[in-house]
């Protein structure tokens, strides 16, 4: 369904009404397929934006429809597709109309010039220039889409034949610069042009792959039932973005918990606020009741086996943040450092490689020894854990075959007001091989499944 | 209301108080204006979002009113108040003049007159008679009981006072509500809203901002600059430079007499972009910036 290719003029309003319901229900289909919500008010106001904008121009019609059915910028690359997908993009270009030939020579002219009109694209930034090099580049050099791999394989393949370093040199080539500073510039913007043609060819694939199909749908729908520790590199990410609503509701409604029921107005202390109105009590005092906030201690395990699943657990109770006193976080595998500073430098923007970059984390060999790390913890920061804190573990209780950590738990219980474990691993796989999960969480106070977005907020709600 | 007629309209008066938009913003910014409807912008810190909201101000020749968010705005901040001490002072000097032939009923209607209000930015933007411009500055700062009373104000325009009655909007204001995304705004607010996500622009109109700003930098070192800060943006560094600091930038490495951007005038103002001492380790490593021994 392609009715405004070629758009009608502006004042032939009945073809307009016509076509503009078409053309944006079938866009929001596709946005509401890949789980995006639009409303019908939005659907409205998409028509009502396309009456004042000016349907000659494929850009403008883009931005009138993006602004008016899209409010989150992590659905741009769907609409984007979805668009592409209703009305394509159709540009002649009658320089490119003799390059038909199928001469051996006339095809590595092909490509020489379509490698130059994607340096070109990316160096002009040009967003729909780039889309056109790329689609070009993908109907050349991918091959058969239907055999079932995933579009980062694609993606793969479609780079390798293009050549990335080739690429490379020529958007450096295109301007030399002379002084090393400028020679610097160049090579980090080279950079980051070619890592986002990757992204955004990795994208136009993943289009490609899913046009038709529900993939898209269902995988947005049960993402917060998807097991995080099998998650791939781009579930992960839809799973940071669904996470973020996910705490801000459970903050504002434990918010809302906390701050309901002033009892009464203090009537010793309104009165002795009305002395400097000469007894007038003008601003009543209120009695306030103080919501116990208990320190937090968050200790994550982040090696190999559960490095995925400490990202999540401690953005989320860095969400929390206004509900405890004070929030300490340490990541260990068996070293153990504290990241708080680090989490609170950059909220939301946390990702398991910036954990391990930390110096300190692996002591001797990286594979997690909690006997080992929470000794050095008691250790460093025995002091953190008093009776007012409560200590939360995140990890899969594996020993790897090394001495227990059994009576450092028990002093850690000992230490603090409510210690509570998450466990990623699904209950069912608690005890197997070396996992001494039952053990360990005999001196909790409570222990939690965690393998899903849905389970660990519940944890966290509940032990709040 | 209609400030412009078209999305040409929209981007030459921007750009007539030096504010450059792409086609996008100037399309969101026109059908914002065109439809009544608030728009919501949302980006990293520095691209503009609030200049946005100056520059329609300033090109329309509307006022601008600002509502800064913060954690704990309340109604008393935001919408109205009254004013205690003042009225308290009315009953005072009433009982003092011994005046008792005013009832209290007459006394009650005074102290609650307009006299006594205080208004704050929301109600102030209602009352407004005029070309307007509302901006709600880094909505996501406030609590969410703030964002109920938007979506209230911002649907009907209309505010209920209950001693004074409903104030309704004399003139729809064009409405900006920005957004760093610190935390994410309610999906009710967010479907009210035209969403405009606001990047840093692409390199030409960065230069383009450089050269309108500051017309003494010549084409060659606002394309340096511009590229440099780019590349500096590429990093992943914590605070990149803002278009702010690249116009700051080439206004020092043009106060500073120089007509290009080499190593040591780079190694001297990188103060000027960076304020952050971490980064400008990062920077000087990445993009060979070290200082040397001489």
């Amino acid at each position: 369904m392609k009715p405004a290719e070629n758009p009608m003029p502006q004042n032939d309003k009945p073809s307009l009404s016509d076509v503009g319901p078409l053309l944006v229900v079938a866009i929001v289909a596709r946005l509401r397929a890949g789980g995006v919500s639009v409303s019908t008010s939005e659907v409205l106001d998409a028509l009502s934006a396309l009456v004042h904008t000016d349907l000659t121009s494929r850009s403008k019609m883009r931005a009138a429809l993006r602004a008016t059915l899209v409010k989150d910028a992590s659905h741009d690359v769907l609409f984007r597709r979805s668009f592409d997908a209703v009305l394509p993009l159709f540009r002649p270009r009658p320089d490119d109309a003799p390059s038909a030939s199928t001469t051996t020579a006339g095809r590595a002219d092909d490509e020489e010039q379509l490698l130059d009109s994607v340096v070109r694209a990316l160096q002009a930034d040009e967003a729909d220039d780039i889309d056109h090099a790329l689609d070009e580049a993908i109907n050349r050099f991918a091959g058969d889409h239907d055999d079932g791999r995933s579009a980062g394989h694609h993606a793969q393949r479609v780079l390798r034949r293009m050549n990335v370093p080739d690429l490379y040199r020529r958007y450096l080539e295109a301007d030399r610069d002379s002084t090393e500073f400028g020679r610097g510039v160049g090579a980090a913007e080279a950079r980051a042009a070619i890592e986002q043609m990757s992204r955004r060819l990795t994208d136009m694939l993943s289009g490609r792959l899913r046009e038709g199909d529900g993939v898209a749908a269902q995988q947005l729908e049960d993402l917060q039932d998807r097991p995080l520790l099998r998650a791939g590199a781009d579930e992960l990410a839809a799973m940071r973005t669904a996470m973020r609503p996910l705490a801000r509701h459970l903050a504002s409604k434990l918010g809302a918990l906390r701050r309901r029921g002033g009892s009464g107005v203090d009537m010793r202390r309104t009165i002795r606020a009305s002395m400097g109105y000469g007894g007038v009590p003008v601003t009543p005092v209120v009695r306030r009741r103080r919501p116990s906030k208990p320190d937090l201690v968050i200790l994550c395990d982040v090696s190999g086996s559960t490095a995925q699943f400490a990202p999540f657990t401690l953005t989320l109770l860095h969400a929390l943040h206004e509900e405890f006193r004070r929030v300490r976080s340490f990541v260990f595998i068996d070293g153990i450092v504290e990241i708080t500073e680090l989490l609170e430098s950059s909220p939301g923007v946390i990702d398991a490689h910036h954990l391990l970059a930390k110096r300190g984390l692996v002591a001797k060999d990286g594979r997690s020894d909690y006997a080992r790390a929470l000794t050095t913890f008691l250790a460093t920061w025995g002091s953190a854990v008093t009776a007012k804190t409560t200590v939360i573990i995140a990890g899969d209780a594996r020993s790897h075959d090394r001495e227990p950590a059994t009576s450092l738990i028990a002093e850690l219980r000992h230490r603090a007001r409510r210690l509570y474990w998450l466990n990623p691993e699904p209950r069912g796989e608690w005890d197997t091989l070396d996992s001494r999960a039952t053990e360990y969480t005999a001196h909790c106070t409570g222990a939690f499944e965690v393998s899903t977005i849905r389970q660990l907020t519940a944890a966290v709600a509940q032990i709040l | 209301m209609a400030f412009f007629t078209s999305v040409e309209h929209a981007r030459d008066s921007l750009a007539a108080t030096g504010y450059l938009v792409d086609e996008e913003l100037a399309t969101v910014v026109f059908l914002g204006d065109a439809l009544g409807k608030p728009l919501l912008l949302e980006g990293p810190a520095g691209t503009g979002k609030t200049e946005l909201a100056k520059a329609v101000a300033a090109g329309t020749g509307a006022k601008l009113v600002r509502l800064q968010c913060y954690e704990g705005l309340d109604e008393a901040r935001a919408l109205y108040e009254w004013n205690y001490r003042k009225q308290l002072l009315r009953i005072q000097s009433a009982q003092a003049t011994g005046d008792e032939g005013h009832a209290w009923s007459d006394l009650h209607d005074d102290i609650f007159s307009e006299e006594f209000l205080l208004e704050r930015p929301l109600l102030a933007a209602i009352r407004h008679d005029g070309p307007l411009v509302l901006l709600i500055d880094e909505t996501d700062k406030a609590d969410v009981e703030v964002e109920g009373l938007l979506l209230e104000l911002l649907s009907d325009y209309q505010v209920s006072i209950p001693e004074l009655g409903t104030i309704t909007a004399v003139q729809r204001p064009f409405v900006v509500l920005t957004s760093n995304a610190t935390r994410d705004l309610s999906e009710a607010l967010r479907r009210r809203c035209l969403h405009a996500q606001v990047e840093y622009p692409d390199a030409a109109r960065e230069r383009a901002i450089v050269r309108s700003r500051i017309p003494e930098v010549s084409e060659e070192l606002a394309g340096q600059i511009v590229k440099a800060t780019r590349a500096m943006r590429a990093l992943d560094l914590r605070k990149p430079p803002s278009v702010a600091e690249t116009i700051d930038w080439a206004r020092a490495v043009a106060a500073l007499g120089h007509h290009e951007l080499g190593d040591t005038v780079a190694r001297q103002t990188l103060g000027v972009v960076l304020k952050n001492d971490q980064d400008k380790a990062k920077v000087r490593d990445q993009l060979h910036l070290a200082a040397r021994p001489a």
